[in-house]
């Protein structure tokens, strides 16, 4: 993001990612019982956050878990939430 | 405020990533001091614990919406400069705001430039509202003793002059609360001399003003039941100020004015002409030879505070 220094940024987005992969895992444990809007919350907001940390790939999959939430299609969440995990892995 | 507390500044947000973001942000700013809140119980908690010069607030949140946040405390604090943030692009949501009394509104994701644009934004408001306590009252009085409608200009309904909007600004600085939008301000209830027999505030006026804004009512009055009556449909006398309204109901023996902004439906207005109707039947014995003694109309104040519970109502 603009006006940070490269040390600042990295923290940042070492921070997001980790952040991210926990609240993912609890999601990911509990998937079947966890209510849907809670799927929607959650895609919505790394909707919002992805792009402020640089990762606009989990923008666009938060967009569409939101999608997909307010569709009310689980399954295409339980998808959409693997691609996530996996793009995590690969910046961790 | 001191110095300390102007730093304060507090933000709500229900997305971790976002309160990160923020307190990244504001470690490059030290001389404010940030207060996270991860939602709006957590945030009114937080705002009852010290004072704060302004406060960023998401607008999507569960439970309790921003929206519903920034309602609550523009009643509680009506002055402190709020900056909603939101990922949506809903215009309704930024009309909502606007209304409830959001000093602008930032897009998801917040940048530093507009962090700080917003910060730097919230101080100018307050430097400003701080410099509205420090008018000269000697300029107020010779302004406001020395009206007059003709030379300002304002032989008809509409026309200004240079010097009529100055007094504008003078008059709305002194009476309307700028954090209360679409809502009454200040009720007078004045002597048909222009005493001013009781008020009611939204926001403090001290007695000193009160006697002006009694003298000042009645000249405008006077003026406008000759010249410039506003209103068209309503039985009240209604004047446009700048961008508010000073509405009166004449009885017998006195007026009662209502400074407000937005608009006032005809039930706002049957309540104050039964106020006025109230007022005047009980005390009509001493109205009649009233000498200008308060104590013998101390029930005033009881009538304008219940007209000021009746129409001070939210008209959205």
């Amino acid at each position: 993001m603009d006006g940070f220094d490269a040390e600042e940024w990295a923290e940042m987005q070492e921070m997001y990612i980790n952040h991210t992969t926990k609240e993912l895992a609890k999601i990911q444990e509990d998937i079947d019982n966890i209510i849907i809007d809670s799927l929607r919350t959650f895609g919505h907001n790394i909707k919002g956050s992805g792009g402020m940390y640089g990762f606009e790939e989990v923008t666009s999959l938060g967009t569409e878990i939101e999608a997909s939430a307010k569709a009310n299609d689980r399954g295409k969440i339980k998808i959409l939430l693997e691609e996530l995990s996996t793009f995590l892995k690969t910046k961790n | 405020m001191s110095d300390e507390e102007l730093r304060n500044i507090i933000a709500v947000d229900d997305d971790f990533a976002v309160r990160m973001a923020l307190d990244f942000m504001f470690k490059k700013w030290p001389e404010y001091n940030l207060i996270l809140a991860e939602d709006p119980n957590d945030a009114l908690t937080k705002l009852d614990e010290r004072e704060y010069m302004m406060m960023f607030s998401d607008i999507n949140m569960p439970v309790m919406s921003g929206l519903d946040l920034l309602k609550i405390v523009k009643e509680k604090k009506p002055d402190l400069p709020v900056v909603m943030l939101t990922s949506e692009t809903d215009i309704q949501n930024s009309i909502t705001a606007f209304r409830y009394g959001a000093m602008d509104y930032l897009l998801k994701p917040p940048t530093i430039a507009t962090v700080r644009g917003a910060i730097d934004k919230a101080v100018e408001y307050i430097e400003e509202q701080n410099s509205k306590g420090s008018i000269n009252m000697d300029d107020f009085k010779d302004m406001v003793e020395n009206f007059s409608p003709e030379e300002m200009g304002l032989t008809k309904s509409g026309s200004k002059s240079t010097e009529f909007t100055k007094l504008v600004t003078m008059l709305q600085e002194k009476l309307i609360h700028p954090g209360k939008i679409g809502r009454i301000h200040n009720l007078f209830l004045l002597s048909k001399s222009g005493i001013v027999i009781s008020n009611l505030s939204a926001k403090n006026v001290e007695q000193t003003d009160v006697d002006i804004m009694g003298g000042m009512f009645t000249a405008v009055k006077d003026f406008m039941e000759d010249a410039v009556s506003a209103s068209t449909t309503s039985s009240l006398n209604d004047i446009q100020f700048g961008n508010f309204h000073v509405k009166f109901a004449s009885g017998a023996f006195s007026e009662l004015a209502v400074v407000y902004t937005g608009i006032l439906d005809q039930e706002a207005e049957d309540s104050i002409t039964d106020t006025l109707i109230a007022f005047e039947l009980e005390n009509m014995k001493i109205l009649e030879n009233w000498d200008g003694d308060m104590a013998k109309l101390d029930t005033s104040a009881k009538h304008l505070e219940s007209l000021f519970a009746a129409i001070d109502k939210d008209k959205s």
